[in-house]
């Protein structure tokens, strides 16, 4: 018997998470951090409807749980990265930074303070032992739901203190086992979106870094004036839609946040096949054989990863479109992730 | 002739069914945790209280039951329905629609909106005692923010056709409230059938306790709370939750459902056998509205050419509870706001009386009740001026 937390989000696959580990006979409690300060936003995933149901669940599988109040390291690790990498021309991955610095740093400092040995989570993804018994984060089993991309930067420390209870299972199975066990959270729906980001990301951005969206030149790759944009935080490397600029089809080229200038050029981006990453987590061997995935559910492309002065470089076997700065690439030897980065410049 | 003790009064309110107190004792003896408590014993409250959320949801169609608030009673869900929808969806002034017979819980909101920048339209029903739904159509504007028109009337027992009027309502894009109170539990009702966006209800019309209510508030439905404080019932009536009254909420409406089948029909009889029992043996006495849907269990007359807190207080000496109108307003020496909404001249307004049934009405209440009540009358219209003057003498 283990004492767990388990990070709760209201949603079906926490919930399932939660009642395998009671099952399973450990000593469990439910937390549901509150990521956002008062005001509430249906829909996201510490809503008062998403902690009721949160609680409503260990309820029922008899079990304490109560909430965190974690917005102050949310705002300072999550958004405001954010929205600076947002206004640098970047394309900010929040998701894999709020597993890196809140869930499996905060949050599981605060589980350890308590008492408790592992946090769990409703993640599609699975630890498992190699024949050292090093411990290494792989694909989930259903490799539709794997969401082993956005836990790439657990560290070696963190990770023999988390459980992935449904890394084993597809999300048909969990539902099934929801409906079985009479929890409310069955049927709810899968949240998609950035919780914290409303529909309009650009508008966000602005709100909060003004200067993101005051209006500028576009330009060509000539330095010819073609447009006027309205405000750099509205545009990302390689977007097409939207532009307003005609003659085209155009697309957007480099970000000049120093200038306040987009550089858009015709035609279509051009595929790279060679990434130069920094902020680097690697557990590989020099000169490894990967499949880096430089998407969330990007087809896995063979490369070759070098590591240089500034981080790493990946070498791919053949070509991709959509690489853009900011962005994460992980890289997996066979299911295990091995390493990754975030996208300085491409080639 | 024995003296009996027949209570006939259930639309005031109802005696609490045995079976609903066993039910929320243990809240008041062992489990008296703050259901907003993180250890045990908060937790086993909060488990109690989530239950009863949920069984109340089932009942009323809810489609989530955080659909469910409760309250302290039905005029609390109507203060805050009336109140906390219109100023959160319009907070700078707007159109609202109250249909003229409410209960008083629902016209004093409407009151007190008008009195804060907004127009009320107070809109009249038919004579046969129901809001037509071309009628609403004809009140609605493109500023209205909430039409709120009760399910069923408190006093003269007509249903509403609610699921008609909120559709009216919503085609102009104004949102929909009913005071359910007088027909939860009596006929079937599904607040998501129905369309509406907010409904009250009260425990104590349902054998449940005093001091319990629901909202319903449909999911995404622009509320602002009445009661600020500590966030209880997802920040919309904060204040610690009333566990036992919640239970008793709970187990009185599903007690009311499971009965439905057979006590509908039951009191639908009753009901028939009043009403032609009275009108048909005591000359110039008719029934106060003529359409056909309504409560099985309120039965409302008119008796011409008396006092109606004559004939109350007469009855009462031959232990018969009934009132004239609403409990609420008996107070008053006006006449019932319902009966002159429908078009009734205010002397006969005065000698209206209203006899409702419930769980605990026998034949035989209602047989003696049949016996008592023509005498009374008959006494009461001999000594009054009134009816001489409208009708010639008493026995005539």
């Amino acid at each position: 018997m283990t004492v767990v937390w388990v990070a709760m989000s209201g949603g079906v696959d926490s919930s399932v998470a939660a009642a395998r580990l009671v099952s399973e006979g450990h000593q469990v409690t439910g937390v549901t951090m509150r990521l956002l300060p008062e005001g509430d936003e249906p829909g996201t995933c510490c809503s008062t409807d998403a902690v009721r149901a949160a609680r409503r669940v260990c309820d029922l599988l008899g079990i304490p749980h109560f909430t965190l109040n974690m917005h102050e390291v949310f705002q300072a690790e999550v958004i405001e990265c954010y929205v600076r990498d947002y206004a640098a021309g970047l394309t900010p991955n929040p998701c894999i930074v709020c597993n890196d610095r809140v869930k499996f740093a905060a949050l599981i400092a605060r589980a350890r303070v308590h008492g408790a040995e592992a946090l769990a989570t409703g993640h599609y993804a699975r630890i498992h032992p190699d024949d050292r018994g090093e411990l290494w984060l792989r694909r989930a089993r259903d490799r539709t739901k794997d969401q082993s991309y956005f836990l790439y930067r657990l560290t070696v420390p963190a990770i023999r203190h988390v459980l992935f209870p449904l890394g084993g299972c597809t999300k048909d199975e969990v539902r099934t086992e929801a409906r079985k066990l009479g929890l409310p959270t069955a049927e709810r729906p899968e949240s998609q979106e950035t919780c914290f980001v409303p529909a309009d990301a650009g508008s966000f951005v602005v709100s909060r870094a003004p200067r993101a969206g005051v209006p500028g030149p576009i330009v060509d790759t000539e330095g010819e004036r073609v447009g006027t944009h309205r405000g750099i935080a509205r545009y990302t490397i390689g977007q097409r839609k939207g532009l307003g600029v005609p003659g085209g089809p155009w697309y957007v080229r480099e970000i000049r946040t120093d200038t306040g200038t987009i550089v858009v050029s015709r035609g279509t981006p051009s595929p790279v096949t060679t990434i130069e990453l920094c902020d680097t987590l690697w557990r590989g061997a020099e000169n490894q054989l990967v499949d880096a995935v430089v998407r969330y559910r990007a087809l896995p492309v063979p490369a070759r990863v070098f590591r240089t002065d500034t981080g790493v470089t990946v070498e791919l076997e053949h070509a991709v479109g959509g690489v853009a700065p900011g962005q994460a690439v992980v890289c997996y030897d066979h299911d295990r992730v091995v390493g990754g980065g975030v996208v300085r410049a491409t080639r | 002739m024995e003296p009996r003790d027949v209570y006939l009064d259930y639309a005031a309110t109802t005696p609490v069914d045995e079976r609903v107190v066993e039910a929320m004792l243990p809240y008041y003896r062992e489990i008296w945790g703050n259901p907003n408590s993180l250890y045990r014993r908060g937790r086993d409250a909060y488990s109690a209280l989530e239950s009863a959320r949920e069984r109340v949801a089932q009942s009323i169609g809810a489609s989530h039951p955080n659909e469910v608030i409760f309250t302290a009673g039905g005029t609390e869900s109507d203060n805050a329905a009336l109140i906390g929808i219109t100023t959160r969806a319009k907070p700078d002034g707007g159109h609202v629609i109250v249909s003229a017979f409410e209960h008083h819980a629902v016209l004093e909101p409407g009151h007190f909106l008008e009195k804060s920048g907004y127009e009320v339209t107070y809109l009249a029903p038919r004579s046969a005692g129901y809001i037509d739904p071309d009628d609403l159509r004809a009140a609605l504007r493109d500023d209205t923010v909430l039409v709120s028109v009760m399910h069923g009337n408190n006093e003269i027992g007509t249903l509403q056709p609610v699921a008609a009027l909120c559709e009216a309502a919503h085609e102009r894009g104004a949102l929909f409230h009913t005071d359910a109170a007088q027909t939860l539990g009596k006929v079937p009702l599904d607040v998501t059938g129905l369309g509406v966006d907010a409904a009250s209800f009260s425990g104590h019309k349902i054998y449940g306790p005093k001091g319990s209510g629901v909202l319903y508030l449909k999911r995404g439905t622009p509320f602002a709370p009445m009661m600020r404080g500590g966030g209880q019932e997802s920040k919309k009536r904060s204040g610690t939750q009333n566990v036992a009254g919640a239970v008793g909420f709970a187990t009185a409406l599903e007690l009311m459902c499971a009965e439905m089948p057979g006590e509908s029909p039951r009191l639908a009889a009753l009901r028939e056998r009043i009403v032609t029992g009275i009108t048909g043996t005591i000359e110039n006495t008719v029934e106060s509205a003529t359409y056909p849907e309504r409560l099985p269990n309120i039965a409302h007359l008119i008796i011409k050419g008396v006092e109606g807190e004559a004939m109350l207080l007469q009855l009462d000496a031959k232990g018969i509870a009934v009132s004239t109108g609403s409990a609420c307003s008996s107070g008053s020496l006006a006449p019932s706001h319902v009966l002159l909404s429908i078009g009734c001249p205010a002397e006969l307004a005065h000698g209206s009386v209203r006899i409702s049934l419930g769980r605990f009405t026998t034949d035989e209440d209602v047989e003696y009740f049949l016996e008592v009540f023509p005498p009374i009358v008959e006494r009461l219209r001999s000594m009054s001026p009134l009816y001489e003057k409208m009708f010639g003498s008493a026995s005539a």
